[in-house]
């Protein structure tokens, strides 16, 4: 090796390095059209598939994300549309630092972004109310409940709409018509009440009579217990507070409705397996003829509707009611996937274009659908996935999607992790509901002191 | 041989290339080694720009709260004097130690011992090394997966085997908080143990192989017995290979992270008995997006480790780099 190309050698190493180093994550789609002019509409999305594919468990295709692009392309032929894809990942290589580090650094000018809220109270989102007001051919096409349900605080206005829901999960109760034929126990209502709950669960909770295995009444997903118990506690007329104009939370745990959806939820435990605590998703056996827990709730979208188009002979056996409701009809968690709008975008009245048609377009709809099973949010976008239609429960689905409890604007905040551990801890037998919760309000006070 | 005299006019450019001559060698060696630096100036720069400057970037976030986008006001030590007062930081703090302590507990003795019998196997020694070794090879999320699976209460694999040999009253593992046995806390440690068993006892097995032949022959001559071998050659010979990986062991069980934010999630599941400190510090920084929270954690963390480093370097160290010279 020469001297010279010694010298160079590292420099150049170095300017290679630094611009790997550059280059940016995920798969960018290949720049669009030469005639379209300006600086692309950069759009992260997360958890959709680089290339299409095939769903390892139930063997439908599955879109890659270049799918969804082309369509957009299509349908916008003058808006240069690029996206970004990321994976949802776990701890530190998950999409929350690569969502903050991209929203800091001006990388994106629209995200797919769970707690859309939390980066508006910070300011880095625009509110789209003002979009809205600019726009003479905006059609609410969501509906005012899903739009009021998605104002939150911001640092100039105490109802920002900081993001427009493009898709929606839905938790609904299943229950195994199987299991309550076995037991001689009538069906499930299309609403059950807490006092049906508790009732059918304990009388299925045993030997089965007719197979002899061990069947359970019940079931729970431990490690987002919270949700579960916050549909409990709705249903009980339980109420977490309220956001104030100064965008402060008031919280509190401490009341006679939540002790009372503890103790039954630390009651309703005990027809559950014993491993509950320690699981996220469905019990083992779930949607095979294996199962052996009557009612299931917190049935998430992403666990049943596909498993259920790719396996016909199991529509009629796990079936599917409403989560619970409270006295406003309302209930279950609302698990909308935001797209918000970012404050440094430069171009946000194209960026704007491309939110209502990611957010709205059957195309859209289709292909969220196609690739996680995630559910249409507009009106009328049934039309959009007809195999879920066609579910026996199919109509139950949908409206499970419109009639879910308003959003929690803490639900990524410590309040959550202070009532989700001490549930845990209750739901252990290792203190009482009373204790529980009188500890998760201590911390969530200590927490909104320092707000 | 005659050397002729220097004549007075020869003098001073004798003296100038003597100077020269140092100078010519001084900047002769610089430009002879300036290939060098600069073959370490890229993972230098790259040091600087990943390591150096987010770390001195997080000393100072950790005196700010975020006020707006691209706004910040100065607070102090506020956020430290916070995490004073927050049961979750402390719970987060003693469960890191705790989860530390009994890996290490259990570990070095086993290593230990098992490393001393790999010693003496002489078919197959290799292979044993590599099976012993493959759990380090394997990412700690898919470990963290697997062994979800496998401390399952009710369909897992060691209570489906703890059903074969007929016991009934199976642990709850994950499902437990408690602090006992069987406890959540004793099924992440039993992973630990598992997935860095093997490193450790091939770093033993360095270590004993590295002790004079000569000295077990003496003490074989002298008539010693193979536990009094062990006491008096092999622990003493193995002391700078437990030190080291005390120190080491301590670090990556401080920062511990991936295998327990699988198996615990964002609220280290159940009841917090999985949370170490790191993951809070994640959980805050990028679950709750109090970044200058999350720094502040982290300098507190980085104080820790700090110290441990100093105080192991007083206490074991700097006397085993004194013995050896």
């Amino acid at each position: 090796m020469t001297p010279s190309l010694l010298r160079t050698l590292p420099v150049g190493l170095l300017v290679v390095g630094l611009a790997a180093c550059g280059t940016g994550a995920g798969t960018g789609s290949e720049g669009g059209d030469a005639d379209k002019s300006g600086p692309p509409v950069k759009v992260l999305m997360i958890g959709y598939p680089d290339e299409d594919g095939i769903d390892a468990v139930t063997g439908a295709k599955t879109p890659g994300i270049g799918q969804l692009q082309a369509a957009f392309d299509k349908a916008n032929p003058t808006i240069k549309m690029e996206i970004v894809s990321i994976p949802w990942g776990e701890g530190a290589t998950g999409y929350a630092p690569k969502t903050e580090a991209m929203i800091k650094a001006n990388e994106a000018c629209l995200y797919e972004m769970p707690a859309a809220p939390a980066y508006g109270k910070r300011g880095l989102l625009v509110n789209l109310d003002t979009m809205i007001a600019k726009d003479p051919t905006f059609k609410n096409l969501w509906g005012d409940a899903a739009l009021e349900s998605a104002r939150s605080w911001g640092p100039d206005n105490p109802k920002n709409l900081f993001y427009i829901p493009n898709n929606a999960g839905v938790r609904v109760i299943h229950w195994d018509t199987k299991l309550f034929k076995d037991w001689g126990v009538e069906p499930l209502s299309a609403k059950p009440t807490i006092q049906e709950i508790e009732t059918k669960a304990a009388q299925m909770t045993g030997k089965n009579p007719v197979t002899g295995e061990q069947n359970y009444g019940y079931w729970y997903q431990g490690k987002y217990a919270v949700w579960q118990f916050m549909a409990i506690a709705h249903a009980m007329g339980a109420h977490w507070g309220a956001e104030t104009a100064e965008g402060k939370l008031e919280i509190n745990w401490d009341s006679p409705e939540y002790l009372q959806a503890m103790e039954w939820f630390v009651k309703m435990s005990a027809y559950a397996p014993k491993g509950a605590l320690a699981t996220e998703g469905m019990p083992q056996g779930f949607l095979t003829d294996k199962n052996v827990v009557a009612i299931i709730p917190e049935g998430e979208n992403g666990y049943f509707i596909p498993q259920l188009i790719a396996q016909p002979q199991m529509r009629e056996r796990f079936r599917s009611s409403y989560n619970l409701k409270g006295a406003d009809g309302l209930g279950g968690l609302n698990s909308v996937s935001p797209l918000a709008m970012a404050a440094s975008c430069p171009n946000k009245e194209q960026a704007w274009t491309v939110l209502k048609w990611m957010a709205s377009s059957p195309e859209a709809q289709a292909y969220y659908f196609n690739t996680s099973g995630r559910l249409p949010v507009v009106e009328g976008g049934e039309k959009s996935v007809p195999q879920v239609a066609e579910l026996p429960d199919g109509a139950i689905v949908f409206d499970q999607v419109r009639t879910t409890d308003a959003v929690y604007p803490w639900a990524a905040e410590q309040p959550r992790f202070a009532l989700q551990a001490q549930l845990e801890a209750a739901l252990a037998g290792k203190v009482t509901a009373k204790q529980a919760l009188e500890q998760a309000q201590k911390e969530t006070d200590d927490w909104l002191s320092k707000q | 041989m005659t050397i002729p005299k220097p004549s007075p006019a020869d003098a001073r450019p004798r003296v100038s290339a003597g100077r020269r001559a140092i100078r010519t060698g001084v900047f002769g060696g610089f430009r002879r080694t300036t290939v060098w630096y600069a073959f370490v100036l890229p993972p230098f720069a790259l040091l600087v720009l990943f390591v150096c400057l987010p770390t001195a970037q997080t000393f100072v976030e950790g005196f700010y709260r975020e006020t707006g986008p691209d706004q910040r006001q100065f607070v102090g030590l506020d956020q430290f004097a916070n995490l004073g007062t927050t049961g979750v930081f402390w719970d987060a703090l003693i469960n890191t130690v705790l989860l530390g302590v009994a890996f290490l507990a259990l570990v070095i003795p086993l290593a230990a011992i098992l490393s001393a019998m790999l010693n003496h196997v002489r078919r197959g020694a290799t292979a044993l090394k590599v099976i012993y070794f493959l759990p380090q090879l394997t990412s700690s999320v898919a470990v963290a997966l697997i062994f979800l699976y496998v401390f399952q209460p009710d369909w897992g694999l060691l209570n489906g085997f703890l059903h074969i040999l007929g016991i009934d009253d199976v642990p709850l593992w994950l499902a437990d908080p408690s602090f006992g046995l069987t406890g959540s806390r004793a099924a992440v440690t039993l992973l630990a143990v598992w997935s860095g068993l093997g490193y450790f006892i091939l770093i033993f097995l360095a270590g004993i192989q590295s002790i004079p032949v000569e000295l077990y022959e003496s003490a074989a001559v002298d008539g010693a017995t193979p536990l009094q071998i062990w006491r008096h050659i092999t622990l003493p010979g193995l002391r700078p290979t437990i030190i080291f990986l005390v120190m080491t062991g301590s670090f990556d069980a401080m920062a511990r992270f991936g295998d327990l934010w699988t198996l615990g999630g964002p609220s280290g599941s159940p009841a917090r008995t999985l949370q170490s400190i790191v993951m809070l510090m994640y959980q805050v920084g990028f679950v709750s997006h109090d970044t200058n929270q999350a720094a502040a954690i982290a300098v507190v963390f980085f104080v820790i480790m700090l110290v441990l480093t100093v105080v192991a370097y007083r206490a074991f160290l700097s006397r085993e780099f004194k013995a050896r010279s």
